[in-house]
Parts: C-alpha cells; structure tokens; sequence
C-alpha cells in the first residue's frame, strides 16, 4: 500500500545544503520535511573537518547572520580555531577551524530534531513527482523507496555527490556517493526524463591515518589561536581546549614513486574524464602540473577530540592502495603510519547552471530548488549557503513573497549565487575573496549588520539572535558618538583612528580606564571595539567603491523583461544572442557580467527595449506566484 | 541620436571631389535590394548566393544617365560586415555627379556622418577606442589628426591600453594569490617590485592620456569653409558675417594673398570661419595632399622640405582651397549672382551638396540671377547692404545642428576614453603611494581593480575567472 505524506517544503539530502536548507523554512513557518538515506550521516564531514578560511570564513559568518546553524555548530564543536591572514588588514581576515565531526554530526543532528516543523527521515528518494500547469512544470512533492509519496509544494534537492557518484580507488571504481554508502539513481533519471542536463565534476580525498602510529617528534606542530575568534555572533567566547595540528611535507622520494606510477592514476589514464577543483588538486596532479617544486606541503589534522583519525590535507589523491602506502611511509613523521581510509575520487552528477533562477528555483520547474554540490560547488560553506538560501525562497515562495536574492555588494552569499547563475562554472566552484569586488566592504565582523535585519524582516532570525544584534547596535553608536567626542590634543578620537599608524591600543594606552576622559571604554566588548574601528579605517575606500556600487545599483534596477526574445533583437550578435538566451539575466548589472557580453551588446540591447512597446518592457514582478 | 539604426542607409565613401574611383556604401537590412537598384549583373552569372561575402562585375544603370557604367559589388552578409548588417560597396569610377545618382537612385536615407561606424560599434565589431578612431577618421580636420586617427584605428591606443592591461593583471595576480592562498607555501612578489612595475604601467598610461589629449585638443569649432571663383565677394562676406563681432581674425600669411580664419560663435555654436583664395577651375583633385606648412592648425612650422621647395604661389592657393573643402563641415559655396555658374562648378556642388550651401553674393547690384534652372541659392546675400547675412548665419547654425552629428559622437567617444584613462591614472596614483607606504595589500588591489575597470571599459572587463586561471597557471594551490 502507498503511504502518502504532505508537506510545504520537501529537503532531500541532509549535508549541509539540506540542514540549514530544512532549518530555514521550518522557521519561516513551512511545515518542513527532511529526508537522508541514513540518518546516521546528518551534517558529516566527507573530506576535511574544517570549516571556514578566507572568504569561506565569511560565508560562515553571513549564514550564521541569517540564522543559519553552522557557525554556533562548529563554535561548540571545534577543536582548532585559527584566524587566516591576520597580518593582512580586517577584510581579509578569515576565520577557519577544525570540527570534531562525530560531535559536529551530533549536534546538527540535534538541532533538526528541536526544530519545531521539521521533520526529519530516513528515505530513499527514487524520482520526482512534476505535473503540468498551464505556465510548464510544477514540483509536487518525490517518491522513495518501498511505496510511499511525500507531497510538496516546494522540493529543495541536495543531494551532494550522491547522484551517479562514481568512486575511484586506483583503477578499481564502485558506485558510491561516499566511501562506504551508496550512491542514488533515481534523481537523476527523474531530472533527466523532465529535461534537465546534467553534467559530470570529480572531487578526491586523502587517506586517513591511524593517530597513534605517526612520529610527532620529527614534525612541525601547529598550534590553534590563543584567542580563537568565534564564528557566531551569538557565541561570546569559545572556551574549550584546542588541540595541536602538524605540519610535515612531501620530498623528491615522493615525488619519484609518484611519477613511477602516473600509469596507474585514474586522473592521467583517462579513467577520470571529469573536471575536478584546481584549488584542491590531487597530490599528483601537483606533482605533474608543478615539477620543478622540491616539496608540498602536508597539514596532519585530527578528525576528532576522542578519536585518533588524522586528515592528511594536501594529500588528496587516486592512486591504488600500494601506491598510496608507498607514498605514506616515504613522508618524515610517516614512516611507520597506518592507513585507515585510503584516499579517494568521487565523480558525480551535477546541473549546468544556466538552468537556475537567482532565486535557486529551477527554470525547468516550478517550486523546484536546487542548493549545494548538485549545482557544481563545492565545500561545506557554499552548500549551506545555497541551502539556506534555497530553503527561505522556498518558503517565501509559498508565501507568496518576492523571493531573497542578495546583491553582490551586500554580502559574499550574493557574490557566490551571481557568479553561479550569471557566469557558470567550469570547475567545481569555491568561493575566494579575490571573487568578491567588493570585498572591503564584506568583512567577516560587519556580516550581522549587513544581513541581520533582512534575515529578522524574512522570519530567519529568531527573537534571542535579534536581541543581541540589536544590543550590539546600541554600544556600535555609543561607541562612535565617544570616538567623536572625545578629543586627544583637539583631534576627535575617530579622526586620529583614520590614520593608519593609530590603533585602538593607543587609545587603550592613552586613556587609562580610572580617566574620567572616556569613561565608557571598559563597556564596549571586543567585537564592537573591532567593529567600529574598522569602520573608521576602511571608510575612505568604501566612499569610493560607493561610486561603483551606485552604477551597479542603477543597472540592477534596469530590468530585463523575462518574455524577451534575444534571437529576435536586431544587430545582436550570434554569440550575445546564445548566452543571453541561455542565462536569461534578470538586470542590466546580471547581463553585463555574463561571459562574453560587451558594453555594445548592452547597448543594443538597451535601445531595443527602449524601443519596445511601453506595456510590453514592464516586467512583471518577479518570484510571483500565479 | 534620434533616429533608429535599423534602416538602411548609404553614402560616398570615397574622398569628395573627382577621385579615380568613387566608392558608395550601403548597409541595413535593404542593402541588397538598394544595389540591385542601380547595378545590373551580366546575364550569364548565376545568381550570388547572399549569405557568403562576395566580388561581382556589374554594370550601374540611372536613369537620366543613358550609357551604363562598369563597377564592382562587394557584399558581406550582417554576420561577416564592419556593422554587423548586410553591406555591399559599390566601387565605380570616381564621379561625383554618377555617384550622387546611384546614391539618389538607390532610395534609402542617406548616412549621417559616423553612422556607418556607430552601427559598427553598436554591433560589437569595434571596441570604443576602434569607434572613437573611426569616428576621428571622419571628422579628420587635418593631415596629422588623420594619421592619429588611423594609427589609432589600427590598434594604436587598444593594443597598448591592452599590454597595460596585461601588466596589471598579472601583477593584481600576484597580490591576490597573496590574500586569498595564506595558508599556502608559496612566496610572493616583493615590495620593490611591486613598485617597479606600477611605476612603469603609470608612465606607459602617462604617455596614452597625454597623446589623446594632444590629438583631441586640436579640434575646435566647427568648420565652415568659404568657396568659391575669385572676386565673386567671399572676403566681403566673411568680413560682414563677422561685423559687429569681437571675433578673433588671423593672418594666414603664406599664400599669393592672405588667407583669413576667424573663431566665432553663433547661437552657442562654436565656428572656425576659413576664407580662401579664390579657385578657377573646379575640376578638384579628391586626393588629399599635405598642407603647406602654414595651413597646420597649430601653426608649428614644417619640417622645412616646402620651404626648400617652394609651391607656385597660384598652386598653393588652389591646394589650401581644396584642403580647406575637405575638411570642412559646411562649405559656403560663393557665386557672383550676375555671372553664369559654369559646368564644373555645378558637378562641384552637386559632389557636396549634402554639406554645402549655395550663397549667391552682390544681390544689391542685379535684379536678375544667373544660375540655370536647376540650381537654386539656398541664400541671397549683400555684403554691401547687409542683406541676407543674419539669414545666412541662421541657415549655417541650422545646418551645422542637423547634420554635424558625428561631432557629440566624437566628442563623447573620445571623451569617455579620456575620462577611462584619467580614472586609471588616478587609481595608479594611488596605488603607487600604497605601495611606497608598505600597507596592506588589500587596499592596494582595490585601487589595481580600480584601474583595471576603467581600462576594461576601454577594451574589455576582467573578470575573476581572469584573475583565478592565472593565480591557478601560476602557484601550486591546494593543500
């Protein structure tokens, strides 16, 4: 007998897409239902159990502003906290750490089961369920294994590298979407069959070690921060113990028995046809593209606080075991090691992005929207990213609201959803700072300010989170009203803190906490001391980018009728005619950064539709439900 | 401009005047069917299939011209022309009067100056710094300003503003490898490199801006041009359409009689007024030659080789005239209206008559007037009693607002790459002092970013996928 259940938003896959995905429309309201071949895996950490780094950090910090749980996870749950780039100026600056990743499963595992409207189950979904609308295609709801329908109005998929995965061990593959569990099928046909395409993207893995047989005398340790920096902006301090990591590297040894093996790689016999991240390449890869380097270097980090596993980051590789063990015991420190999982590639399926709204809904199908590695990213960061995104528009959708789509100047979550649906990827898709344009302005500590009310606006943050937001805010104006008032030989604090060789700490120095002077100094915490001060610092850059994100702001506002018809336009060229076709930009802005559009096609395009019928131009409001 | 771009639309494109060859060119979506108006393919050639550029014999056939005459048709499909619409060049000899019939024949609206280029920019094919060139190419003013324009056309300010480009790229690599691979391995760039090569990009740029100004800054007002036989009263205008002005009257020595220019502003329009020699015969030669020294606009003497070799004086007057025609943007063609406009004077003013007006002069002394039927005065002047001289200056304002609109083109073309250049300079400026100072190297890319935009709004964008693939072909990334 088929089992039927209803639900508003339907999340397939429960990664970390899928958590925050399902975590954001229960709290919007959504009656929300979240499904994972196994629950046993809610929120793992399949390749390194790190979270954050530079430009990722700030993701963290962004989701984290709207709500989402993965910074007071990895805060509780973190085992290492180290600040990147903190000889660099604030902007740069990029939190990262290392998750104990049973604890880190464990507690968003316990996260999904107090959220309220949520529920979580273990299923495995075989296909999609669409039906026909006058408009095209409309989601309603998936099939599992073993007869039973979970209706939906709205499904957000993210499945990870669950679709089709393929894994590589050497020249032996088996299907899988991790080591150890299976891959899914039935998505894919499903998606193929409605007329998607789908495409393929490789990532790998390192071998895992055996902590108790590494020598740690004749490696480099690494210490965690003394001060780690939180993630959250609600957690004021993280208090418990770090532990060490360890820095060790490759040698011309290794290089040699890598090189005597290249036959055997899957990545050089042809066995992988698929593109994986260069930013993440396989130690082989390294060897091969950079051959004049004498060693790389290794990052021995542990997986867990009660565990002895060992990441070998930097090590990522598909050699067969013989090879990986060879290459293993040639690394100082390595000699006498024990593998625990051998190193890996993972091929999976993925959907062309052209296929996506900004929003993250589906142009194929309505209420359809897809967030994390099945839109070619890759990372933790930008899955739950996308998926938080994915789940609040699917929840505003069903209210009938104008859907969530963040500007590039706002934050790295907009830079990170424009460049997948304006430019495409052709690699799995990472997010770096270099990608942000405006990235003086997308620090990892002004995040709340940037987001926190928009996410309280939407129904993401809930009263506690806006409490302390709104709190901070106070001291952040108390602060700057002292700075400005308060003078050092007739030269207001805040001007004097302009200057690039005046720090807060001489003001500390200068004002010594019995001086009547600046009697609040001790009130302000940390991070609103820092806050604030990197306002004053940055604020001559930000006039000037100002200029650009105000002609930006103007093009975005030009719309671009959604019924246009680019093969239509006169004098467009052949190419411009394809790729606007194919991305269907929302603005003027989206349109100009589309790969291989000029400012002539822009223009012709302009004076067509200036030329267009009044009526005609007006586009209609967009993420309307009929 | 007001009009669309998506008619058709044709004009002379050779140099004015009795060149050997007379070029007409057509472009729009009627292109095809304006020639095959006016040319006739012989009988036993198929057809020519239209979606392949192609060369083809043909004879050219108006009415009122009973012989037909040879020519050849070149034709591009729109993917493959300058405008990205169908065009086709009739190339013929170089007759004002057939070219001015084929054109009348052809029925489509005739071009304005720099449309053919406008299209060509709207279309993609050139990039703002090709379409600036272009546009300067016809507006060309004299010798020099051509040669620029044409240097120019030919990759001469977008192919350096690219290696800049290039340059900073590669050193904006280096910085961002630098802020977003910390926690590599890798070494970076040092300080004084950074210095170094900023340094040159800003004197590379230094030098660009500093050509562009120099070659936009000798454009002034627009040119109208004084024409005409000797003694038919064209000094005697020029001196009463400047009566009562506080205008600016230069000797022009140089010539056998002085020849006289005078900046003024009618209506807020700027004009360059050129009096010349009185011309005899008008059978002018359509090929530009080099102005003797003293008709450069800047008056910087010559490189001495007319001095050394000195023109008949009579030569020198006639060579100015045809120079001064050229380039002007309206002529004021001057006939004595007692005496009979000639044959070749009439072929004259038909080859420019899309930017000249005909002035019939010393009106206080006849009743009558002398030009056959035909052929009629836009204005009747008396430079004695003052009559028709306002008219006149209304008609020139007039004219000069209608069609001169290639100049905001220009102008604004040239401007907005002057104004790219600038920001870049500034933006280098800036990042110069950053790196002097040792700050971070954040605020120094912003400001590299900062130029880079402006030059890609010259040549193109950079996008981050730019700036990635070479941080990824360079450094071993990835742990």
């Amino acid at each position: 007998m088929n089992s039927i259940y209803e639900c508003d938003v339907l999340v397939i896959g429960a990664g970390h897409a899928g958590i925050e995905a399902a975590l954001a429309a229960a709290r919007m309201g959504a009656t929300t239902v979240l499904l994972t071949t196994n629950v046993d895996t809610v929120g793992k950490m399949s390749c390194n159990p790190s979270i954050g780094g530079v430009g990722k950090g700030n993701l963290v910090r962004e989701i984290d502003a709207l709500g989402g749980v993965m910074a007071r996870t990895i805060d509780e749950t973190g085992i290492q906290f180290r600040l990147l780039n903190r000889r660099k100026g604030p902007a740069m600056h990029g939190p990262r750490a290392q998750a104990d990743k049973w604890a880190y499963h464990e507690r968003v595992l316990w996260e999904c089961l107090n959220q309220s409207r949520l529920i979580l189950r273990q299923e495995t979904v075989e296909s999609l369920a669409v039906e026909k609308t006058a408009k095209g295609l409309r989601v309603t709801g998936a099939s599992v294994r073993g007869d039973a329908t979970y209706r939906a109005r709205c499904v957000v998929l993210c499945a990870g590298t669950f679709m089709q995965g393929l894994l590589h061990f050497g020249d032996k593959t088996h299907r899988g979407g991790r080591d150890g569990e299976d891959a899914v099928y039935g998505i894919s046909r499903s998606l193929q069959e409605i007329g998607f395409s789908l495409s393929r993207f490789k990532t790998g893995t390192p071998p895992r070690l055996h902590g108790g047989t590494i020598d740690y005398d004749r490696i480099e340790l690494q210490p965690g921060d003394e001060d780690p920096v939180p993630f959250s902006f609600l957690t004021e301090r993280i208090t418990q113990p770090q532990l060490p990591c360890w820095i060790t590297y490759t040698n011309p040894k290794v290089h040699e028995i890598i090189r005597a093996n290249l036959h055997r790689a899957p990545m050089f016999t042809g066995q992988i046809q698929s593109t994986g991240p260069r930013y993440c390449p396989s130690v082989e890869t390294k060897i091969v593209r950079f051959a004049d380097r004498q060693r790389h270097q290794i990052f021995l980090e542990p997986e867990g606080r009660r565990n002895r596993e060992i990441y070998c980051n930097g090590l990522a590789t598909s050699l067969p075991r013989d090879v990986q063990e060879a290459v293993i015991h040639a690394i100082v420190g390595l000699e006498r090691a024990e593998i625990l999982r051998f190193g890996y590639a993972v091929e999976y399926d993925y959907l062309p992005l052209d296929q996506l709204h900004p929003s993250l809904e589906s142009k194929l199908v309505e209420g359809l929207f897809l967030a994390g590695q099945v839109n070619g990213t890759t990372g933790y960061e930008e899955a739950a990213g996308q998926g938080l995104l994915a789940g609040a528009n699917a929840a505003l959708k069903l209210q009938g609201r104008t859907p969530l789509i963040l500007g590039r100047d706002q934050a790295y979550l907009g830079v990170m959803i424009d460049d997948l649906v304006t430019r495409g990827v052709d690699e799995p898709y990472r997010m770096f700072t270099s990608r942000a344009e405006y990235r003086l302005r997308l620090r990892h500590d002004n995040a709340d300010r940037r987001l926190t009310p928009l996410g309280r606006e939407l129904g993401l943050v809930e009263d506690h989170r806006w409490e302390v937001f709104q709190r901070k805010m106070v001291a952040i104006d108390a602060l700057r009203t002292s700075l400005a008032a308060t003078c050092r030989q007739g030269v207001p604090l805040n001007r004097l803190l302009a200057r690039p060789d005046f720090q807060w700490q001489d003001i500390c120095d200068d004002f010594p906490q019995e001086c009547d002077d600046f009697p609040k100094k001790k009130e302000f915490s940390e991070d609103v001391v820092q806050t604030v001060v990197y306002d004053i610092k940055y604020a001559g850059y930000l006039s000037r980018e100002d200029a650009w994100v105000e002609r930006q702001r103007r093009l975005t506002q030009k719309r671009i009728p959604e019924d246009v018809d680019y093969s239509a336009i006169p004098h467009l060229r052949m190419e411009a005619r394809e790729k606007l076709s194919r991305v269907r930009p929302w603005n003027f802005a989206q349109a100009g950064r589309v790969s291989g559009i000029t400012p002539a096609d822009l223009a012709v395009l302009a004076v067509y539709l200036e030329k267009r019928p009044r009526n005609a131009a007006e586009p209609k409001p967009i993420g309307d439900l009929p | 401009m007001d009009t669309g771009w998506d008619d058709t639309i044709a004009a002379v494109a050779s140099p004015l005047g009795c060149g050997a060859r007379g070029i007409l060119r057509v472009t729009g979506p009627d292109a095809w069917q304006a020639v095959i108006r006016v040319a006739e393919f012989p009988i036993d050639s198929e057809a020519p299939p239209l979606s392949e550029p192609f060369v083809r014999p043909a004879l050219l056939k108006v009415k009122n011209i009973r012989q037909p005459w040879p020519a050849t048709i070149l034709y591009w499909p729109g993917q493959r022309s300058y405008t990205g619409q169908v065009c086709a060049e009739i190339h013929t000899i170089g007759s004002p009067v057939l070219l001015q019939a084929c054109l009348a024949e052809m029925m489509v609206r005739q071009a304005r100056p720099g449309e053919f280029t406008l299209r060509a920019f709207l279309a993609g094919r050139i990039d703002l710094s090709q379409a600036e060139a272009v546009a300067a190419v016809v507006a060309a003013g004299n010798d020099g300003e051509l040669a620029a324009a044409l240097r120019q056309l030919a990759g001469g300010i977008a192919s350096p503003i690219r290696r800049l480009r290039e340059e900073l790229l590669d050193l904006l690599v280096e910085l961002e490898a630098g802020l977003d691979f910390a926690d590599e391995d890798l070494t970076f760039i040092s300080r004084s490199d950074v210095e170094q090569r900023l340094r040159h990009a800003r004197d590379q740029l230094q030098n660009l801006l500093g050509g562009l100004h120099a070659r936009s800054d000798a454009r002034e007002g627009h040119r109208v041009v004084l024409l005409g036989r000797p003694n038919v009263g064209k000094s005697s205008l020029f001196n009463a359409l400047l009566e009562g002005e506080r205008a600016i009257v230069a000797d022009l020595p140089g010539t056998t009689r002085d020849c006289l220019a005078a900046e003024t502003e009618w209506q807020g329009t700027p004009i360059l007024l050129i009096d010349t020699a009185g011309v005899e015969d008008f059978s002018m030669s359509a090929e530009p030659r080099p102005l003797p020294a003293a008709f450069k606009r800047d008056g910087s003497p010559d490189d001495g080789s007319s001095e050394a070799n000195p023109l008949p004086p009579d030569i020198a007057a006639r060579r100015f005239s045809e120079n001064a025609a050229q380039s002007a943007d309206l002529l004021l063609f001057c006939t004595d209206c007692r005496s009979v406009v000639s044959q070749a004077e009439r072929a004259f003013v038909t080859g420019v008559r899309s930017r000249c007006l005909l002035v019939a002069t010393k009106c206080d002394l006849t009743e009558g007037w002398a030009f056959p039927p035909g052929i009629q005065p836009d204005v009747l002047t008396s430079a004695a009693t003052g009559e028709g001289i306002q008219f006149l200056r209304n008609q020139i304002v007039s004219f000069l607002s209608q069609h001169a609109s290639s100049r905001p083109m220009i102008l604004s073309v040239a401007s907005a790459t002057r104004r790219c250049l600038d920001l870049a300079l500034s933006a280098l400026d800036e990042a110069l002092a950053l790196a002097t100072d040792s700050l971070a190297d954040e605020y120094l890319s912003a400001s590299l970013r900062a130029a880079l935009e402006s030059l890609g709004e010259i040549v193109g964008a950079v996008y981050t996928e730019d700036i990635l693939d070479r941080v990824f072909s360079r450094f071993c990334i990835g742990k």
